[in-house]
Order: C-alpha cells, then structure tokens, then sequence
C-alpha cells in the first residue's frame, strides 16, 4: 500500500490546502515550527481512529490520500480495485473506489492504522514494540536478510540473533565480532540504525514515518541509511530532516520544502516542474545544495565572486539572515539555479557582471522570474532589476568593485578576491569604489 | 561571439540577399508597394521560432513591439517612393549615411547611449566608407540598376531627398525601438512580434483600392513564373537569417555601431562584384577602370579602419 497523492487542509498549521504528489521516499525538509511534522502527523491522523488513539482531535480536518494497493493487497483485502481515495472530512473516514465506497468500519480501520509505522521518539524508546516487531520479521526470510545485510553495512562488526534486543548476557543476541554485546551498551546510533532498518525492511509496514532518523548518526552512517532507504524496496519511506546529507541531485524528486509564513504551511517541490534534472545533477553537489537549508542565496558568477562576496557578507553583513553564496559557472547556468531556488521558494539574489547587459542570458532570467517592464534604457534597467534582487555591476565586474590596492599584479582574481576578503578595511568598504557591492550588502 | 562578429555575418548575409533582391526586383516582383508587402508578410515566417521563446510581452509591450514593426514598413515605403520619385544611388546614399546619424542621436536621446573615442573613430570610418560606395553605386554595383526601373527627374530632388531623410528618421526609430524591445524583452518574443507589427502594417497596404489592385495583379504575374516564387521565398529565407542575426548583434551590443556597420553590407556587395566580374565577365558587364577600383580600395580600407577601431 502506497500513498501517491495526499491533500491537507485545515490541520495544525496547514490552513490552506497542501497537496504533495509522493515517491516511494519523501524527504521533508523545512524550518523549525514550519510544519514539517504536522505532514507526517496528517497522515498519521487520517489513518487512525482518533478516537483510540491519543491525538488531538481536529473536527475540521480535510484529509485526502490517494492510495494504491498491491495485487496481494487487492486480493487478501477484497479491495474492487488497486486504487482509491481515502478521505477524512469532517470527522467521517471513508474509501472510496471508482464504483465502490468502504465505510470505515473496524475492519479498515484495522487495515489503515497496522500499514504504517510512526517513528517519533516515543516509538525509538518503545522496546517491547520493536522486539516483538523484530521478533515478526523473523517469518520474513527475504527481508530479514535485507535487514541483516543493510545493518551489517553500517556496522560491519555487529551481527544480530533473533535475542538482538534482550539486554540479558546469558542469552544469545548482539554480537560486535566474537564478543557478545547487549544492545543497551552499544551506543544510542546502532539502536537508531537498528531500529530505523527493522522498520523500513519489515513488511507488515508499507508505509514509514520517521522523525529526523539522522539524530545521533555519524554523517557516514546518515549517508549510508539514505542508501540503504533508497535501496529497501520494501515500503514507502517519508521523513523530515535537518541534515544536508539526505539531499542529493538524485533525491531532489523526492524533496518537499516546508515554508510557514501568514498563510500558514506551504509546501513546495519538483513536481512535474520542468527543469532539466540531468543538468541538475550535473550542478548540484554537498556545497551548493545547502541552499535548501539556508534563508537566502546569492547566486553569483565565479569563484571570485563568490570568495569575496562570502568574506564581505561574513564581515559587514548586518542582518540576521543566514545566506549562502552559490557560484553559478557562468551567467549561461544562472537560470537553472533561479528556476530551482523558485521551486522550491527559497529566497535569492541575483549578482552579475555589466556584459550580462549584453546577453540574452538575462532576458531569459528575467522573463522566467515573470517580471514585465516597460520600454527603457539600460541604466533604466538594471536601476529597476533591483527592486527584484537582481544586481548587475553597472561598471564592469568584480574586480571594478574594490579597491585596486587589494589586487595585486601578479595574483591571480581569484587570489585577489581571497586577500581583499580578509583584509579589505571597514573604511575601504565603505568608500565610493565599493560603492556597488556595500549597496548589494546592505540589501541582503 | 560578439555582437561584432555578428553583425559580420549579418551583413555578409544580406550582402547576398542585396544580389539577390535585385534579380527578383527586376523579373518578378514590379511593384514597389507589392515588394513592401511581400516583405512585410514573408517577415511573419519568423512566427515558426514562436515555440523557441515568444511570450506573451503584456498589452504595454505589445503595443510598444507592433509599433516598432510599423516604422520599419513606414521607413520601406518612404525608401521606395523616394526611389520612385529619384536616383537610386542617390536614395541609397542618403538613405544609408542618414540613418547611422539618426541612429546615433536617437540612441543617445532615447537609450543614454555614450561612445568611446574608439567608438567616435570607428562610426566616423564606416559612415565615410559607406558614403563612398554609396556614391559610386551610379553604375558600378548590381542594384543599382533598380535606377532604370524608377522614374528619375532631375526636378524632383527636394523631394527625393525629404523622402529620403524621412525614410531614415522611420529607419532610425525602428532601430533604437528594436534595442529598447530588447532591452527589457527575451530577443526571440521581441523579434516575432516586432515582425508581427510590421506584418499588420504591410496589411494595411490592402486597404488602399489603388495598391490593393496593383499588388493583386502583381501577384498573379508572378504566379506564372514559380520557380521565381520560390527564389523569392528563399532569398526572404536568407534574408531573416540575416535580419536576425543583425537583429540579435543589435541586442547585444550598441544599436548606433550595428547600424553604422551597414558599409559593410556594401563592401561585401563590392567584393562579390568584383569576383563576378572576374569569374562571369559577360554576365556583369563590370567597367573596372583604376579610378573606380581606387575609390572601392579605399572605401574598404575606411570601413576596415571603423571595424579596426570597433574591434579595439
């Protein structure tokens, strides 16, 4: 059973409809107190009986999942066909199928609620829970040894009994190499590890809702449980993060970004958006996607720009913005960075040397950034392509725009931007060569 | 590459275009008003890049982009009566020395344009170049022989030259028009739609019964000789691959020095002159005397200096 579409409205945060179309792993990154959990708690809540469960009730929660079944399950649940729309509305559940509607009995209930595995904290900490859900994986052949394989992987050295969870020694259960070990004493990132796989590769779950699995983990072990999430096959995976490594040119589909602002939870993602993902890969890399963790980009032209305009921001910048600065290779590659950060509604600007002026380069930007003006001059332009974050050096490049004692004959611009970055002088920035990029700064 | 190289190719394009254009003028098309129109018309072939990038500009661009389009057919019809009522060669000197200067003042007054000393040299080159082959058109280079077809009264030089001046002022507007277009438009919508303006006002030709007829019966004149139909849509073919890309140099760079590189679009004229002078004597009865070939050498030697002193 996987979800391939769902709508939200009208719960915690979410007051506007949000509708996501899911992957089979669904990254959910954002902000704290955006929303990001509200996603997993909406699903969460439509799926179970709230009145069972301890949830808070939301009598106005508009809640729409689009379900597809496997043939197994079309067959063991006596399902009419393979998809359907499960709906929660005012505080009534329903399926409903192209010509058959399922009330929410017992029976659904229990299919829904025992489909998915929350885990939050609480559930990390459950241990009899995970045991006996250990314990069951066990009449699973196939995905047991998925699981064994996947957790040796990340602990090379540890193998697992069937006991794995049982903190007596006498018995059988954790080993690290010959040496028995309980599972208590061996560090809370294998039990996160253990656990998060157990759950992933189990098949009684089809669905899985993880909470920040990266908590406690090594950048290696959260690289290497992205890989093993993306290799399961076993379920569908969401989860919601704060850790840059889960977010890879081949993730991208799979990325959902969280925005609270007065219209409350928002999401965004690739869709069916279309941007070239092939040049996407062949842009994206660990340093420029921080972009999705940051409160403003600054897309720049190269290296030196970038050198430089980082050291200025981390110098004089007065505001309280965390902002990245990305170079783009070029004003020819500025556009996919533009069409990705608007996306994904991560706020940028834009910073290009005076020949942009001469290229169709930037038609194109400011076209695709839907900005329409009226027949102008130059000077015209590029005063007015401020108002919407795009500045273009009206006097050259960046090597105009700081004092030429910084740069030094024989040093390269790359060089130069590097020197000037730690050594440029508040009285320099603030004098009228530097005219330029302090007005640049001071608008960030 | 640079909007100078561009403009290169550009011209070297409709240099071609130019020998072209003046078979066609002479075996299928005679009507002034009907070459206009065919021009105008053929222009909207460029509606095939629609899928390349032409957006919607808003009703204010729009405007602003047909209007553009309009001077353009405005300044070819003001071209053709003033080669009605005068001197080819003369037209085409005025014509081809005025609109440059216009150029330059509209796209200082209009567009905040400033030149180099460089820039000054190299505008000064070209427009002395262009004069001199413009001059020495009177019999020496293909089109000129458009001169037999007009009317050519002495009597009617104030008029001529008014007509000339004004076929340059419309010339001149279409051009710093075309740069403000693309200044703040991507250059495929605004080179559609700049052609859509000057589609709409070749259709206007229609509305007058007099042009309606003899475009009309023109046109099924030349239905008669199809293969020279087709000549016709092949030069046009030719002709906006070159006005593209002189449009896409004027995009890039600074509109005044595209338009003053027009020489060149004669020199190359030249060049081909005299290569088919020497390759095909007995079609282009050539009259190479060391006087003329002296006035092309340094007509050539003026605008490579412009180009020296562009390229600098």
């Amino acid at each position: 059973m996987t979800i391939t579409k769902v709508k939200i409205n009208l719960y915690k945060s979410i007051k506007k409809p949000v509708v996501l179309d899911l992957h089979d792993i669904n990254i959910i990154i954002g902000q704290n107190n955006s929303g990001k959990s509200n996603i997993l708690d909406a699903i969460e809540f439509a799926l179970t009986d709230s009145k069972t469960e301890s949830h808070i009730y939301y009598a106005k929660a508009d809640i729409e999942l689009d379900f597809r079944f496997t043939d197994n399950e079309q067959l063991k649940y006596e399902f009419p066909t393979s998809e359907a729309v499960f709906n929660l509305k005012k505080g009534t559940r329903e399926l409903t199928f192209d010509k058959k509607t399922i009330p929410y009995n017992r029976t659904l209930a229990s299919i829904l609620s025992s489909s998915f595995k929350r885990l939050n904290e609480r559930a990390f900490l459950d241990t009899n829970q995970i045991e006996n859900d250990f314990h069951s994986l066990f009449n699973y052949p196939e995905n047991l040894a998925k699981f064994r394989e996947s957790l040796q992987h990340h602990f090379p050295k540890v193998s697992a009994t069937e006991n794995a969870l049982d903190i007596n020694y006498e018995h059988e259960g954790l080993y690290e190499g010959e040496r028995r070990v309980t599972i208590d004493r061996i560090g809370s990132g294998f039990r996160r590890i253990f656990t998060t796989l157990l759950y992933i590769f189990h098949p009684q779950y089809s669905m899985v809702l993880i909470d920040e699995p990266e908590i406690h983990l090594h950048p290696a072990m959260v690289k290497k449980l992205l890989w093993a999430m993306q290799n399961s096959q076993a379920g569908q995976i969401f989860f919601t993060t704060h850790s840059p490594l889960f977010i890879t040119p081949v993730t991208l589909i799979q990325l959902i970004r969280v925005v609270k602002n007065e219209e409350g939870t928002q999401v965004f993602g690739l869709g069916k958006n279309n941007i070239n993902h092939q040049r996407l890969i062949q842009e994206l890399n660990a340093d420029n996607l921080e972009m999705f963790f940051t409160d403003k980009v600054i897309l720049v032209e190269g290296v030196s720009d970038r050198i430089l305009l980082r050291g200025l921001i981390d110098r004089f910048y007065k505001g309280h913005r965390d902002l990245k600065v990305i170079e783009t290779h070029g004003k020819g590659n500025m556009l996919i960075f533009v069409k990705l950060l608007r996306v994904f509604n991560i706020p940028f600007a834009v910073i290009l040397d005076w020949d942009a002026i001469k290229t169709n380069h930037l038609r194109d930007l400011v076209y695709n950034l839907n900005i329409k003006l009226p027949p102008m001059t130059e000077q015209e332009f590029m005063q007015e392509l401020k108002k919407f974050d795009i500045y273009i050096f009206p006097n050259g490049d960046l090597e105009a725009n700081y004092p030429r004692k910084y740069q030094q004959r024989e040093d390269s611009k790359t060089l130069s931007a590097l020197k000037a970055a730690r050594s440029i002088t508040e009285h320099d920035f603030n004098s009228k060569p530097m005219f330029n990029l302090r007005e640049i700064i001071n608008n960030l | 590459m640079t909007w100078l190289s561009i403009a290169i190719i550009a011209y070297f394009i409709l240099a071609i275009v130019n020998v072209a254009d003046k078979f066609i003028l002479e075996k299928v098309v005679p009507g002034p008003r009907t070459y206009t129109f065919l021009v105008g018309i053929s222009g909207v072939v460029v509606i095939v890049l629609a899928p390349f990038g032409l957006i919607w500009p808003g009703w204010d661009m729009l405007l602003f982009n047909v209007l553009i389009g309009f001077f353009f057919s405005a300044g070819l019809m003001s071209l053709y009566y003033a080669l009605k009522k005068g001197e080819a060669s003369r037209v085409f000197t005025l014509v081809g020395g005025i609109v440059p200067v216009f150029t330059i003042l509209f796209s200082i007054l209009f567009l905040g344009d400033k030149f180099s000393s460089n820039q000054w040299l190299a505008i000064l080159f070209l427009l002395l170049g262009t004069v001199i082959i413009s001059w020495m058109t009177r019999s020496h280079i293909l089109w000129t022989r458009l001169k037999s077809w007009f009317d050519d009264s002495e009597n009617k030089k104030v008029l001529v030259i008014v007509l000339a001046i004004l076929s340059s002022f419309f010339f001149s507007l279409f051009w710093v028009g075309t740069k403000m277009a693309y200044i703040t438009q991507p250059f495929i919508s605004a080179f559609i739609w700049i052609r859509v303006g000057t589609f709409l006002s070749a259709l206007l030709l229609l509305i007058g019964k007099h042009s309606r007829q003899e475009i009309f019966q023109d046109l099924k004149k030349s239905k008669s000789k199809k293969n020279n139909v087709y000549i016709f849509f092949g030069t046009q073919g030719l002709g906006a691959t070159g006005a593209m890309l002189q449009n896409y140099a004027v995009a890039l760079g600074s509109v005044a020095l595209v338009t003053s590189l027009q020489g060149l679009q004669y020199a190359f004229l030249l060049i081909f002159t005299l290569v088919g002078t020497l390759l095909l004597p007995k079609v282009i009865k050539e009259n190479i005397t060391a006087r003329i070939l002296s006035k092309k050498v340094i007509a050539i030697i003026f605008i490579g200096i412009g180009l020296y002193f562009l390229s600098k």
